[in-house]
């Protein structure tokens, strides 16, 4: 015979219908002759049955509306955000649009004449697409001509791609993206060649460098342009190589895009 | 329409099917979380969660169980989750004299009250309702896995990183605790 604390393991079981026959008869030879644990068995029995007839709780009035309306948000961020941007360490680059600057190098189709070869070399700055109504230099007050008859066959400029919508400085990187692609196209119609290389440059903290081929391969995907990224300190390697000078950076606050003026050292 | 046309409908990307699954679902989901946390507010973050999870998944539902069931484990996983993370931040020496506790000797109750009887009555499930809000979480939650959400006492193991002992003591525990709950 069984003590009762011995016996509860087995009721426990049986009360889950997970009994050896060994087990089942052990236990009912103690329930036999034990009334508290033939009470105890029987009640929890009946706990267990009567869970399962427990009612539903209505869910909340407008549950369903509100998953639905998660999921179109999040349907259209999908459309609007980029993946990138979306990344958790790229929310803590408050500072990417501010700094992030387009190095653009003419490729594949050098341009006929230096200077007076290029389309905006009348000394107007190019019109027809969004890009050329926002060129500028520095911050409005350039001098046009200054930009055209620097650039050269090669020659890389850098374009600040600093989004109106980026919110405290944050790009949400949808607009980037179609920025990107007008600047593109309005820089090929501008110089008149059949391709840009284009390079972002944003502060990376160092310990962000390892993600930069995953980042340039998603940036290949999704733009289908030729955009890499780069890190500050490679750029500034660049700089200091001679193979690229930058003017100057736009600061926090400047959003309008801007043509900044590259001159070889 | 029924549900495989349904589902195959989300599957396409139609939302306004997957939200007549949702409304088909939502009260087993919404009380299955609400059980498990025991509060209206975690329960409704994470029944949303599990058809949040449902539809960016749904790629991989394959139809092997039916939508129901498979929200079900979805949401079961959810609150397992929470619970999981919860029981981390909490203090080790917490959890462990509560375990501790659960192994001591279990003093049986009479047997003067018979619920086999009163738990066909109304009355006696709504008792029953209220005693399992009444159980401290860690009890309410094992037994809800186990009872509600059919999981084997390793599974309950696994998913809660507890050996299989204190599950089942804790279960064991949880029912004593409901059937003196249910005598008061």
């Amino acid at each position: 015979m069984c003590d009762c604390n011995e016996i509860l393991e087995l009721i426990a079981l049986g009360v889950d219908d997970d009994l050896t026959a060994e087990e089942r008869d052990q236990l009912n030879e103690h329930l036999a002759h034990c009334p508290n644990c033939q009470a105890l068995f029987a009640d929890l029995c009946a706990i267990h049955r009567g869970m399962a007839t427990l009612e539903e709780y209505p869910a909340p009035v407008g549950f369903a509306d509100g998953v639905l309306a998660v999921m179109r948000h999040e349907e259209a961020q999908k459309h609007k955000v980029v993946p990138l941007f979306r990344r958790r360490y790229f929310k803590q680059i408050s500072t990417v649009a501010a700094c992030a600057v387009l190095c653009v190098g003419l490729l594949r189709t050098p341009l006929t004449e230096v200077g007076g070869g290029m389309r905006a070399s009348d000394g107007a700055q190019p019109e027809g697409s969004a890009l050329s109504a926002t060129m500028s230099y520095g911050e409005g007050s350039a001098d046009v001509s200054s930009y055209q008859k620097s650039i050269a066959p090669n020659e890389i400029v850098t374009v600040d791609v600093t989004d109106a919508d980026a919110v405290d400085g944050i790009d949400t990187g949808a607009v980037a993206v179609q920025n990107f692609a007008q600047y593109h196209q309005t820089l090929c119609e501008t110089f008149d060649c059949n391709d840009v290389s284009l390079m972002t440059v944003t502060e990376i903290p160092a310990s962000m460098v390892e993600e930069l081929p995953e980042l340039n391969q998603w940036m290949e995907t999704a733009g289908g342009l030729p955009y890499q990224i780069i890190e500050r300190v490679r750029m500034q390697t660049l700089i200091d190589s001679g193979t690229v000078a930058l003017d100057c950076y736009l600061s926090a606050d400047e959003c309008a895009p801007s043509v900044l003026l590259i001159d070889e050292k | 329409m029924t549900e495989a046309e349904l589902i195959q409908k989300a599957q396409q990307g139609d939302q306004s099917a997957f939200g007549e699954l949702i409304v088909r679902n939502e009260s087993k989901i919404f009380t299955l979380t609400l059980r498990m946390m025991g509060n209206r507010e975690d329960a409704q973050d994470l029944a949303q969660e599990a058809f949040l999870n449902a539809w960016r998944g749904l790629d991989k539902f394959k139809g092997d169980s039916s939508f129901s069931t498979w929200i079900y484990r979805l949401a079961s996983n959810a609150c397992i989750d929470h619970i999981r993370k919860a029981k981390r931040r909490q203090e080790v020496m917490d959890a462990q004299s509560l375990d501790d506790e659960e192994f001591g000797a279990i003093q049986l109750p009479d047997s003067r009250y018979d619920p086999q009887n009163e738990l066909e009555r109304q009355e006696l499930r709504e008792a029953l309702e209220k005693a399992l809000q009444t159980l401290p979480d860690h009890q309410r939650q094992v037994l809800i896995m186990r009872e509600l959400s059919g999981l084997s006492y390793q599974e309950i193991g696994d998913a809660l990183e507890m050996d299989i002992g204190t599950v089942k003591s804790r279960i064991s525990r949880a029912r004593l605790a409901l059937r003196k709950l249910l005598k008061e």
